[in-house]
């Protein structure tokens, strides 16, 4: 009975199978979900440079499906599997440079030139610099050129108007066959099958495209863009003839070496001529001396071209601040750099976070945020306190904006400057700038326990305090260096040390008094070789120093005798009138020997401080000029100044042909370019034909009276504006000696050449300055070279000149 | 009621937790780095307790777990009030690390032992770390929380054939990937010099402002999406899981 009850087979019970709601899922999702959100993210920021399906598929598709499946099925254990193998795929294969279409190939001109350097393709302006552009853009917007242009510089394949780079189709196309790229003959031949040539213009001056050798051998050509800056840097040849053009606008309307009156026009138009000008400041000034005889000059420059009055308003500040903001966020390369100084026993990226010290690279900005004063407070906190609290990392502007603030420290803002500092770990020079007691418990506590600071060494930590540039901060430096300097094993690095630390505090503002500093250093518990050097650099002012006349050597064991140019007026002022000059030189040198005051005095002679127009400089000359003989010494000093330039210069321009090597001198190479160029004077940086010696001169001149003597002065005479020198060489004409008389015709003729060169420079500085003529009309006319079978060839100079305007006709349109 | 199983939940994890909130306030009160945005050690104290508090209040020895199960409240108010407990902890600790910088104590300790000279400038510049800390705990507890909960709720399943080795190679799959990942961070720790090298990309204490969406993005807003699901996930999984006496 129970048998017929019991079924014969036995149904399976099948476990049953969960539910998993909703609630579950979207709390799965919710865990997994960081995993896809870093994924996506990776994959996202690929877009840059086009769309990878691998990279799309590893780091989006699969993801996403991943998700999906974890949401409807609840499998969560593969689903995380599956999600971490991405990570994994996308490891190995995202962000893989593959080769791509053409067309989304990018062009990257942000680096070769200034800012806003105009970009030409096969003669059309496609944008300026910088900028990027996609090849098919590119192809879309200029014609196909067939053959190579004409170039109107070409050595060598150095230096050419047009060249290949930074991209062309054809070479993209035949990067299989970039071996033979190596051979200077295969890369003419390679150019030459060129389709797409470039050119650049920066205000009005065309650039010529130095390409780097080593760049242009290892170019990868399959790559998804092109650098400019990698391959190719760009070069003025108008810059060097521009410079010495406004040199010699300068030294012409000038007194001396101290006193610039430069014109309105000369201001204005250094001041809009932008990058092109820059390093001609650089050059001007090569000396502290004649840096601070140009600051008002620089400083009129600087408000110029920023447009900030004297004293400046707090709108103009804005405007400036917003300008370096706005143009260090756009702007290729950053005008402000920090100045690595080398930390013992670190590498090179770790300089930057201790040895920072913010550097201005363009010397006019420099000026003008100097020129700003207090009305800048308002702004540039403001503008601090929202770059400080959006930047991405560590940005340019924020960059600039600490450069700015170490210039303008100001107490309110040091609290902030704090919190930055805590977050980021940069800016410590500028932190340090601060005046504010707080900061030197602060760079104690940075010395013994901060982070960044507490793994170096000392030397390290004494390195990275040579920066510090704060009164407050003294003490604690000095200590600390006192403390720390015996503990540096290597005598080299202590002697170092203490040198820079010395140099740094020659300057009598900061240091006003140099005997209580000798004593620190004298009792200083360290070697005595790394307390002398240091030592004898506080006796002896620095070679920078304005005031220093250095004899030299006249006998070995003697140290080396100089003497201050100040303390020598100071004297010559209170002598009394019989003394004789060498009597004074003696007393100032403490050494009556002969030899030695008469090297003195020649020494003095050799310095230029006798182009100066001023009383003290004329007082001390008329004290020289009493004692017989002496004076001769400067005669002597000056000629030498004079004849390096003067002889080459005025043959030529009889000849009317001047070299203009200077305009040609590319970085990293120098090329000659000596035929068919007539123009401008070729000059040594800071000196030009137009630099005048002063008129009291003359006087001593017509009280010569003998023929060697007047032999000597006469070149000089080329030299003194105005009549009286022109007629007092018409009086020496009149001489029986005809080495004199040789000499004043020379003289006379060079002096007639001097006045028309000064205004063949005037022309041309006003053309240019009214825009009737460009920079580039300024070279002189160039042969134009034509593409002959293998290479470029020089075509005949008659037809070079008509061919020559074609190429600027060309080239504009 | 509540409070059995509060109780419960502080004889579970008290051992383990007091002496690490004793580490934890004595690194916050004598740290003399300033305490950061993202602060590596102090979020590491954060993942820490939040995964070690969820995962001594969740986890139940398999004596313990038919005995709550069988008394007369609730599985979902055993979920919800141990869930309670733990961010009670949680909330706890913030606060009194938020006091500790906030109030001034960390700046007095400073100051007074270390003569630390950051200090009043950054005072209240430090109570930022607190994101970081409280994201990584709330993270990790709401995600050990989870899982656990879900371990318990999926139960022992056997598996056979391919599900059998499915889930062995998952496992595999896992494993490696743990393995691997320690290898390759010791790698890179290695290879980079770590602390020795300071190298601006990988050090930690070089932290832009910049990374402060991405780290609300991928930490902040999961953690706060977890805080709010995971108290619903867990109470379905508690009224529904199978329970072996």
């Amino acid at each position: 009975m129970n048998d017929n009850i019991v079924p014969s087979k036995v149904p399976t019970m099948k476990p049953a199978k969960k539910r998993f709601p909703w609630a579950l899922r979207l709390t799965l999702l919710a865990v997994v979900s960081p995993l896809f959100v870093v994924l996506a993210s990776s994959a996202w920021e690929t877009r840059h440079h086009g769309f990878d399906p691998l990279e799309c598929f590893a780091g989006l598709v699969i993801p996403l499906a991943t998700l999906a499946y974890i949401f409807i099925k609840g499998h969560w254990r593969l689903g995380l599997v599956t999600m971490l193998s991405c990570f994994v795929l996308y490891g190995f294969f995202g962000n893989n440079e593959n080769e791509r279409n053409d067309d989304q190939v990018k062009i990257d001109l942000r680096y070769p030139g200034p800012v806003g350097t105009e970009v030409y393709c096969n003669g059309v302006k496609i944008g300026e610099v910088p900028m990027e552009i996609r090849v098919g853009e590119l192809k879309a917007k200029v014609p196909v050129w067939t053959a190579p242009p004409e170039q109107r510089w070409y050595v060598g394949g150095d230096v050419p108007v047009y060249t290949w780079i930074p991209w062309d189709h054809f070479i993209r196309t035949r990067y299989d066959a970039r071996g033979i790229l190596g051979d200077a003959e295969e890369i003419r031949r390679f150019d030459a099958r060129s389709e797409f040539w470039w050119s650049f213009r920066y205000k009005g001056s065309t650039a010529i495209g130095c390409k780097t050798n080593n760049d242009v051998n290892s170019m990868d050509f399959d790559r998804t863009s092109f650098e400019a800056s990698g391959a190719l840097s760009l070069f003025f040849p108008t810059r060097y003839l521009l410079h010495d053009l406004l040199l010699a606008e300068l030294r012409a309307d000038s007194k001396g070496r101290k006193e610039w009156n430069p014109s309105p026009e000369w201001i204005d138009f250094t001041a809009h001529r932008g990058q092109l000008v820059d390093q001609f400041f650089e050059q001007l000034a090569p000396g502290v001396r004649e840096i601070k005889s140009y600051d008002p000059l620089l400083n009129a420059v600087a408000r110029k071209r920023h447009g900030l009055s004297q004293p400046a308003t707090v709108e103009e500040c804005e405007r400036l601040l917003r300008d370096i903001v706005e143009t260090e966020k756009t702007q290729s390369r950053s005008r402000f750099s920090t100045d690595h100084i080398y930390v013992y026993g670190l590498d090179s990226n770790n300089t930057a976070i201790f040895g920072e010290s913010y550097i201005c690279s363009d010397a006019i900005l420099g000026r003008a945020i100097r020129q700003m004063g207090d009305a800048c407070r308002e702004p540039l906190l403001r503008y601090c306190r929202e770059e400080f609290a959006k930047d991405d990392d560590y940005s340019p502007e924020t960059h600039a904006l600490l450069a700015v603030l170490k210039e303008y420290p100001f107490p309110e803002f040091f609290d902030e400057m704090v919190r930055f500092y805590a977050m980021q770990y940069k800016g410590f020079s500028t932190l340090t700038a601060f005046d504010d007691p707080r900061v030197v418990p602060l760079v104690a506590t940075f010395l013994r326990q901060a982070p960044l600071f507490r793994d170096l060494s000392e030397g390290a930590k004494c390195q990275a305090l040579l920066v510090v540039d704060n009164p407050l901060l003294e003490p604690l430096i000095r200590d600390y260096f006192a403390r720390n300097l015996p503990e540096i094993r290597r005598e080299e690095n202590v002697s170092d040390l203490l040198q820079v630390f010395t140099i740094n505090r020659l300057n009598p503002e900061k240091t006003p008094d140099r005997d209580e500093l000798t004593r620190w250093i004298g009792k200083l518990r360290v070697k005595g070789t790394a307390k002398v050097a240091a030592l004898e650099m506080l006796k002896t002012p620095p070679e920078s120093d304005p005031d220093r006349i250095v004899l030299p050597i006249v006998n070995e064991d003697r140290e080396l005798p100089w003497f201050s140019w100040q303390e020598l007026v100071r004297r010559v002022k209170d002598a009394p009138a019989d003394k004789e000059f060498s009597s004074i030189i003696a007393e100032l040198l403490n050494d009556s020997d002969p030899e030695v005051v008469r090297m003195a005095i020649f020494q003095l002679a050799q310095t230029q401080r006798f182009l100066d127009e001023d009383a003290d400089t004329e007082m001390v000359f008329r004290k020289i000029c009493q004692e017989k003989g002496s004076w001769l010494n400067i005669l002597v000093g000056m000629s030498n100044q004079f004849h390096l330039y003067s002889m080459e210069t005025f043959t030529n321009h009889r000849n009317g042909r001047v070299t203009i090597q200077r305009a040609f001198q590319v970085p990293g190479s120098y090329v000659l370019v000596r035929q068919d160029n007539t123009y401008l004077s070729e000059q040594s940086p800071g000196t030009t034909i137009h630099q005048r010696i002063p008129r009291y001169f003359t006087d001593f001149f017509a009280e010569l009276e003998k023929p060697e003597e007047r032999l000597m002065a006469a070149p000089l005479l080329v030299y003194v504006a105005g009549p009286e020198a022109a007629a007092l060489l018409e009086s020496w004409k009149e001489t029986d000696h005809k080495r004199l008389r040789a000499a004043v015709l020379s003289a006379q003729e060079s002096h007639a050449a001097r006045d028309a060169i000064r205004l063949h420079h005037r022309e041309l500085f006003e053309k240019l300055h009214e825009n009737k003529i460009t920079p580039d009309d300024i070279l002189p006319a160039a042969s134009v070279f034509v593409w002959e079978g293998n290479d470029y060839v020089k075509k005949a100079v008659e037809e070079a000149t008509q061919t020559s305007t074609d190429l600027h006709l060309h080239a504009d349109n | 009621m509540n409070r059995v199983i509060c109780l419960l939940s502080l004889r579970e994890s008290a051992i383990w937790i007091f002496p690490l909130l004793c580490f934890l306030f004595a690194w916050v009160l004598l740290s003399t780095a300033p305490l950061r945005y993202y602060d590596p050690a102090l979020t590491l104290f954060g993942v820490i307790l939040g995964g070690l508090l969820a995962f001594r209040i969740f986890r139940d020895s398999p004596g313990v777990r038919p005995f709550l199960f069988s008394r007369a409240f609730s599985p979902s108010r055993l979920f919800t009030v141990r869930w309670l407990f733990g961010m009670g902890v949680l909330a706890s600790v913030w606060l009194v690390v938020a006091i500790l910088i906030g109030l001034g104590i960390r700046q007095s300790v400073q100051t007074s032992l270390f003569v630390n000279g950051w200090y009043p400038m950054i005072r209240f510049m430090e109570l930022q770390c607190l994101f970081g800390f409280i994201t990584a705990s709330l993270l990790f507890y709401q995600g050990t929380a989870f899982f656990l909960t879900l371990y318990y709720f999926e139960g022992r399943r056997r598996f056979k054939g391919w599900t059998r080795v499915g889930r062995i190679l998952l496992t595999v799959f896992s494993s490696l990937y743990v393995i691997l990942g320690a290898v390759g961070l010791g790698a890179v720790l290695i290879t980079t010099g770590f602390y020795d090298n300071f190298d601006n990309t990988l050090h930690p204490l070089t932290l832009s402002y910049g990374t402060v969406p991405t780290l609300v993005v991928v930490f902040a807003v999961p953690a706060l999406v977890q805080t709010l699901l995971v108290p619903f996930a867990g109470r379905y999984c508690y009224k529904n899981q199978e329970i072996e006496s």
